[in-house]
């Protein structure tokens, strides 16, 4: 399977994450085509799972402590790793991965304070290592304006957690078999999975403040301090996100499961802050109708003005990201949860947008909403990235789509003879 | 005697430039050949190259647009004068041309919605770039696409910007913006086009139907004094 890209990292500079982030990032993508040799997958006893861990990977909102206006607060640091299966998986290589997720569930309590975890298989998995129908579509350009690789990874990983020396650490084990203080089982995948690519990131109030000396922000430190993204703005109110059992596969093989996106996109802020002031990004993020003053005050339901869409079409000649997004809404509320994160991978600034959804297409519905492309055909003076929400500052490089089996079908999902292996 | 339009399902309204150029960009210098080249399709296709004077180029040519008013001498638009306009590459896609410009940094004004803004260039600002889409065999211009443009030295990104629709005199209908880059050097420059949002008359019905990437090489030579 190919990845996005053909750079390498060393294995120093992979497992050093917190180093990397400071000194600019790291985008560590493992050669392509570089097939090691089989190697024996040992047999390990699969270890015991605490008690009271939820049946589904992705719920984590449960974990979340809240601010005053009870939004969650996310984990400060996430990781992205990426795998392919290597060779024929068998049993063993069930027994491996399972029994290394369960070791961390020992190591680290469920939750930001410990670690949060899921993992996801993309359709390359299912049609080309089982020879089965996949259950999520390929991810595939989605505007106009984007022409992203899209990644054949078979195993995504998401790791998060506040402690980010903790995920390089994990990393390091999971990837390179090296130690984790604490840890009493197995954790090197090596043996069944081999890595392909790993991008890191962070969110929260002070932390894209204290990164943006980088490609992609322009000088001047114009990223405000109490920030949690690098555009300035606060996302993820609680009665702007999807709930968790919005989200969740009712029935079927992937009941309690969720389907995840992973995009990567370079953010290039130089006009955003140079050439708009505060008021012009307070439209453009949220619509026109919205004001400072509006959002020195939101609590947990910030107004998107969504009703207001045309009128901002015509009178305005502006629209706004959260006005146009929110025409994706069911019941008015999205359909979407966002476990976005800001990033330097590679020097540069960036978002890796994690999403989870119950259908893939309820991602596509967002993300086109977002769009608004026919905006133009009643107001030229509103292009696909002239005048339209955030759309001319953000650049997609990657796309994937990848299925969050329940925690139970987490370990190579639809293998045949995997439940013994579990017994 | 009219043709007939294909529309895509798409209302177009009235002129959707929202850009204007404060001052002109025709070019004094004459033509000469250009060293690159494209081949049509879908996806990431052509790789062409180019430089100029004060980008160090082997040659250049202009677009049939600009040769009319090349001639025109003395002009000035808001107290400036024409301004020397070198392609910096060029390729075809579907009969679409794609041309890349480089001009002396000009302030422009962008409508914002109810208002206007004038974007100066900064003392750091290398280069106007300006993206023409033509027809390749009439010189027509192309409107209602979107371009983005990347500029990467030695793999490493320095410039990654949509490209304003913009109108210009001695231009027309065109894709622009100002461009910083860190200095002398060979840069990588790549440009995303995407498909005219608009009716069609019928001979446009089947091309241009994907984003479009074009791909080239380009050699910049910082001016003295910058």
């Amino acid at each position: 399977m190919s990845g996005a890209d053909d750079s390498k990292l060393t294995r120093r500079q992979l497992v050093s994450g917190a180093g990397a982030l400071v000194a600019g990032g790291a985008l560590g993508v493992a050669g392509c085509g570089s097939a090691s040799p089989a190697r024996p997958i040992p047999h390990v006893e699969l270890g015991s799972q605490p008690s009271g861990l939820p049946a589904r990977q992705h719920a984590w909102s449960a974990t979340l402590p809240v601010d005053e206006f009870g939004n969650a607060v996310v984990p400060k640091y996430d990781r992205l790793l990426f795998f392919d299966v290597d060779g024929k998986p068998g049993l063993a290589s069930v027994g491996l991965l399972e029994a290394a997720l369960r070791t961390l569930e020992r190591r680290f309590r469920w939750g930001p304070d410990g670690l949060l975890f899921t993992a996801g298989w993309g359709p390359d998995y299912f049609e080309h290592v089982l020879g089965v129908i996949s259950p999520i579509p390929k991810a595939k350009a989605l505007s106009d304006f984007e022409l992203p690789t899209v990644d054949r990874y078979h195993l995504c990983l998401h790791l998060a957690c506040d402690n980010e020396r903790a995920l390089s650490d994990i990393e390091g084990a999971l990837v390179h078999g090296e130690s984790l203080p604490g840890a009493d089982g197995p954790l090197d995948i090596s043996p069944a999975l081999r890595w392909r690519e790993t991008r890191t990131g962070f969110v929260g109030a002070g932390l894209p403040h204290a990164h943006q000396n980088v490609s992609g922000i322009p000088p001047g430190d114009p990223v405000p301090g109490g920030s949690p993204l690098f555009m300035g703005f606060k996302s993820g109110f609680a009665k702007n996100q999807a709930t968790e059992d919005d989200v969740t596969i009712p029935t079927g093989p992937f009941a309690d499961g969720t389907t995840q996106h992973v995009s990567y996109m370079r953010l290039r802020l130089d006009s955003w802050y140079q050439n708009l002031s505060y008021p012009e990004r307070v439209q453009r993020m949220h619509s026109p109708q919205t004001t400072p003053d509006d959002v020195a005050h939101f609590t947990d339901n910030p107004p998107t003005h969504a009703a207001q869409l045309n009128q901002a079409i015509r009178a305005d000649g502006v629209i706004g990201h959260a006005q146009t997004s929110a025409q994706a809404r069911r019941n008015n509320r999205p359909v979407i949860i966002r476990r976005d994160f800001d990033t330097i991978d590679g020097g540069q600034a960036g978002l890796h947008f994690v999403a989870v959804q119950r259908t893939i297409e309820d991602f596509v519905r967002t993300r086109t909403a977002m769009n608004a492309a026919s905006a133009q055909l009643q107001n030229p003076e509103i292009g696909s990235t002239v005048n339209n929400g955030i759309n001319e500052f953000i650049f997609v490089l990657k796309r994937a789509n990848y299925i969050l089996p329940a925690r139970a079908q987490r370990a190579f999902p639809l293998l045949p003879g995997r439940e013994q292996t579990l017994r | 005697m009219s043709r007939p339009i294909v529309c895509f399902g798409r209302r177009v309204g009235a002129i959707a430039l929202v850009v204007v150029l404060v001052a002109g960009c025709a070019s004094a210098n004459k033509t000469s050949s250009m060293a690159s080249s494209g081949s049509a399709g879908s996806g990431k296709t052509a790789s062409g190259s180019g430089s100029m004077p004060g980008m160090s180029m082997g040659g250049s040519s202009v677009s049939p647009a600009m040769a009319a008013n090349m001639n025109t001498k003395g002009i000035s638009v808001g107290g400036l004068h024409p301004i020397p306009t070198q392609l910096l590459a060029s390729t075809d896609w579907q009969g679409m041309r794609i041309e890349a410009y480089a001009t002396t940094a000009v302030p422009f004004i962008v409508f914002t919605g109810t208002s206007m803004q004038m974007v100066k260039p900064t003392k750091q600002t290398s280069f106007h770039l300006m993206v023409s889409l033509t027809d390749a065999s009439t010189g027509v211009a192309i409107p209602y696409s979107t371009v983005w443009a990347t500029i990467k030295r030695a793999g490493k990104v320095v410039y990654d910007e949509r490209q304003y629709p913009m109108i210009s005199r001695y231009m027309g209908p065109h894709y622009g913006n100002d461009v910083t880059v860190p200095g002398s050097g060979t840069y990588e420059l790549s440009l995303l086009v995407s498909p005219p949002v608009s009716a069609r008359h019928i001979e446009y019905q089947n091309v241009w139907m994907a984003p479009h990437q074009a791909d080239f090489t380009f050699h910049w030579k910082q001016p003295a004094g910058m």
